[in-house]
């Protein structure tokens, strides 16, 4: 089903947060999954088995934590068992803002670099591997991607949307007739 | 720390703590800057034509119209679906499941072939799904007070009770309008490269215009079904005192909260104007009679403002003295002395209420359009930019910063129940966002995030046991619970206006100030609160109409115009 990034993104971010991580880290899943879908590379599965294995492995919580620090990976950083390490790539390249350099980011059967606002994949095959992974990190000169794809939708595997809507079902209160009248116009003449 | 101390020492804007309270965004009134006014003033610049490209309404009142703007670059349509609705299935509410007329902003002129793709999936709004060439959805529902009344007159070749017009002042209220993104519809960026969109809610306001247009064509059609024979159409001058209705919910109050960078890029562009204009040394023979002939009409609008909400009816009797005090004030003013402007604006905060002032304000911004209108292109945010966390400031930094923008919020004791007495959260019943009684109510776990004080005052409490030389980084790899307030504290301490001062959880809160705050850039007027936290406005009422654009336009359409009083 064709998503806007927009409501994909918060789909993700209510997810994450039914799936029990605090609103911060929901909206840095949010951004992730819109980041991935801006260049095709996720229709939801990454996202969904990222959320079901969150830990301090996992791209979801290194990739913040790595972005939140800063690093200008002049000599090359190694970071040995990444649990779903395509996810650290959008934190990697929001790390990157504006600065004018690129991002060499290979794990087995991995090889990308990335700018501050351009993907270009070397070698994709192990992409969407779960991990642990071994990811090493380098800068290189900016890389200006020729022709680069950029998408405006993103279509959701329909599994996944069915696991991403279970998460994020669970933000929702259920409805009462307390709830029902605490709403605006609850009560109130509306047809006249 | 040289930055931060610039925006609070910065005396030129008025500081966020004066104007970021809830008092205060609740009396915000429309001004030159609103988006309404934005947009119209684009399409007269541009030369705007516009047409109706298709009209299948039968006498039942069921069918679809489209409306095309055209631009210089490019054209928006409007594709509306009317329906005969059952009174009883008749609701503004979000939980609503059908109503009288539905619509989307198409991009382009839709075929025949997209017209009927349109028609299986816009009346279900939210349940439907829609592509990217849909750029809104929306849906609007008759006001009983007038619909039947106006059809009726209409066909009996009469005009419409003139005071019953100015009563309601609608024939339609919309009960949602939904773009960028949401529902499927287009994202903003998929627009924002086009000049007509970048603005903040142009196709949003692209849209209610049109609807408008429609609704005034959909009731002159079926009175002429109905009475083929007799059926007249409304006289021009009253066809304009028609706007469109607009029921606003909780809904908005979220999105105040939840865009920090682009509500400061709002406010911003305002003081910056009023900062323009207070500057104005001497001001000329037209820009005073501007201003004095714009007061008269401001206190008939103010007379034709109706509410019956007690809160409002208080605000209106204080708005309507001060304007008394304004014209008494204005007849032994001296225009000649140096900054007239600021000498009425110091004046105003001395002798007027919140809402005196802010309608002031509105005023004094009218004479000034070549100082005041270009700031229009500065009100959007490109808000990934405010996204990352500087994880490399110190905490030292950060508690000056959070000591700052939320010290009204850590001088508030957190443990009483009236400082959180509510909570904002999503029903399962339609997604509708609700305010409930935290300490009455099963709520409290599905909490949004919209109560930045509270939360600025918890990671105040864990930030001073922390090593004030120690980073946010570090800080955050212990309480990630603080990663949404930790941005938010980061982002404000750049934009000073993107922090309400006031707690959006308080058992007093009244939720309709930050519904009118967001509604007033919109440049809606005559606010009528039907409670705390439900409010309808009037949208384009007094608006030239397409057609009348080019022949007919003038830029303070807003005001009534004397002779019509």
């Amino acid at each position: 089903m064709s998503y806007s990034l927009g409501e994909y993104e918060d789909l993700c971010k209510k997810a994450a947060r039914g799936s029990g991580m605090h609103w911060g880290q929901a909206e840095e899943v949010g951004k992730a999954a819109r980041g991935l879908s801006t260049y095709g590379l996720d229709d939801g599965r990454l996202i969904v088995t990222a959320i079901k294995c969150f830990n301090e492995e996992n791209a979801l919580w290194l990739g913040p934590a790595l972005c939140d620090a800063g690093a200008d990976f002049k000599y090359t950083v190694n970071l040995p068992g990444v649990v779903s390490p395509a996810l650290m790539l959008p934190f990697l390249q929001m790390m990157l803002g504006d600065k004018d350099i690129s991002l060499k980011i290979d794990w087995i059967g991995f090889e990308g670099i990335l700018s501050s606002s351009e993907f270009f994949c070397l070698r994709s095959e192990g992409f969407t591997e779960v991990g642990p992974a071994n990811i090493r990190i380098k800068s290189i000169e900016k890389f200006v991607a020729v022709n680069a794809n950029r998408c405006s939708r993103v279509n959701v595997d329909e599994k996944a949307l069915i696991q991403l809507n279970e998460f994020a079902y669970k933000t929702y209160a259920p409805s009462t007739h307390e709830s029902r009248m605490a709403g605006a116009g609850a009560g109130l003449n509306d047809n006249d | 720390m040289a930055a931060i101390n610039k925006v609070y020492s910065d005396s030129s804007y008025r500081s966020a703590d004066t104007l970021m309270t809830l008092s205060r965004m609740g009396s915000f009134h429309q001004t030159r800057l609103s988006f309404m006014r934005t947009l119209l003033r684009r399409f007269v610049t541009e030369n705007w034509s516009f047409k109706r490209a298709h009209f299948d309404i039968n006498m039942q009142g069921i069918g679809a119209a489209v409306y095309s703007a055209i631009g210089p670059i490019n054209t928006y349509s409007l594709v509306a679906f009317a329906n005969d609705l059952p009174p009883e299935k008749r609701s503004d509410r979000v939980i609503a499941t059908e109503w009288d007329a539905t619509f989307t902003l198409y991009d382009g002129v839709p075929s025949n072939a997209e017209i009927e793709r349109l028609r299986k999936t816009i009346p279900l709004q939210e349940a439907g799904r829609v592509s990217e060439r849909e750029l809104s959805l929306s849906r609007a529902n008759r006001s009983i007070r007038l619909w039947d009344h106006v059809v009726s007159a209409l066909a009996k070749g009469h005009q419409p009770d003139e005071d019953l017009v100015a009563a309601v002042g609608y024939l339609m209220r919309t009960t949602a309008v939904y773009g960028s993104g949401k529902f499927g519809v287009a994202d903003r960026e998929v627009l924002s490269g086009r000049p007509e969109c970048r603005g903040p809610f142009q196709v949003e306001m692209m849209t209610v215009y049109l609807i408008r247009t429609f609704v005034m064509d959909l009731v002159e059609h079926l009175a002429k079904l109905h009475s083929p024979r007799t059926a007249v159409r409304l006289h021009p001058k009253s066809r304009r005192s028609f706007g469109i209705g607009n029921s606003t919910g909780l809904g908005m109050a979220p999105f105040l909260v939840n865009h920090p960078m682009l509500i400061n890029n709002w406010i911003m562009a305002k003081e910056e104007a009023l900062l323009r204009v207070r500057s104005v040394e001497k001001a000329s023979k037209k820009e005073i009679c501007v201003f004095l002939n714009l007061v008269p009409r401001v206190i008939q609008s103010v007379k034709d403002w109706r509410s019956e909400h007690p809160i409002q009816l208080n605000k209106l009797g204080a708005l309507k003295s001060d304007l008394v005090d304004l014209k008494d004030y204005l007849a032994k003013f001296d225009f000649h002395i140096q900054f007239p402007w600021q000498r009425l604006l110091d004046w105003s905060e001395k002798k007027l209420s919140l809402e005196g002032q802010e309608q002031l304000i509105s005023l004094i911004l009218e004479p000034y359009s070549e100082l005041v209108d270009g700031l229009a292109e500065c009100m959007d945010a490109d808000e990934s930019k405010g996204f990352r966390i500087d994880g490399q400031m110190t905490i030292e930094t950060l508690i000056k910063i959070c000591s700052d923008i939320y010290g009204w919020a850590l001088d508030i004791d957190w443990s009483k129940e009236d400082a959180n007495a509510r909570a904002w959260y999503v029903s399962e019943e339609k997604l509708e966002p609700r305010l409930g009684e935290r300490f009455c109510e099963n709520i409290a776990d599905y909490e949004q995030p919209l109560q930045p004080g509270r939360d600025a005052a918890r990671m105040f409490a864990d930030l001073r046991s922390s090593n004030s030389h120690s980073t946010t980084a570090s800080f955050l790899l212990k309480h990630p619970e603080h990663r949404h307030i930790v941005r938010r504290c980061q982002l404000a301490a750049k934009y000073p206006y993107a922090e309400v001062r006031g707690n959006t959880i308080d058992a007093q809160m009244m939720p309709i100030d930050l519904l009118r705050a967001k509604l007033s850039f919109f440049g809606a007027g005559h606010f009528d609160p039907r409670s705390d936290r439900w409010i309808r406005i009037n949208m384009f009422r007094g608006a030239p109409f397409p057609h009348e654009l080019q022949t007919d336009y003038r830029d303070d359409w807003p005001f009534p115009l004397l002779e019509e009083i």
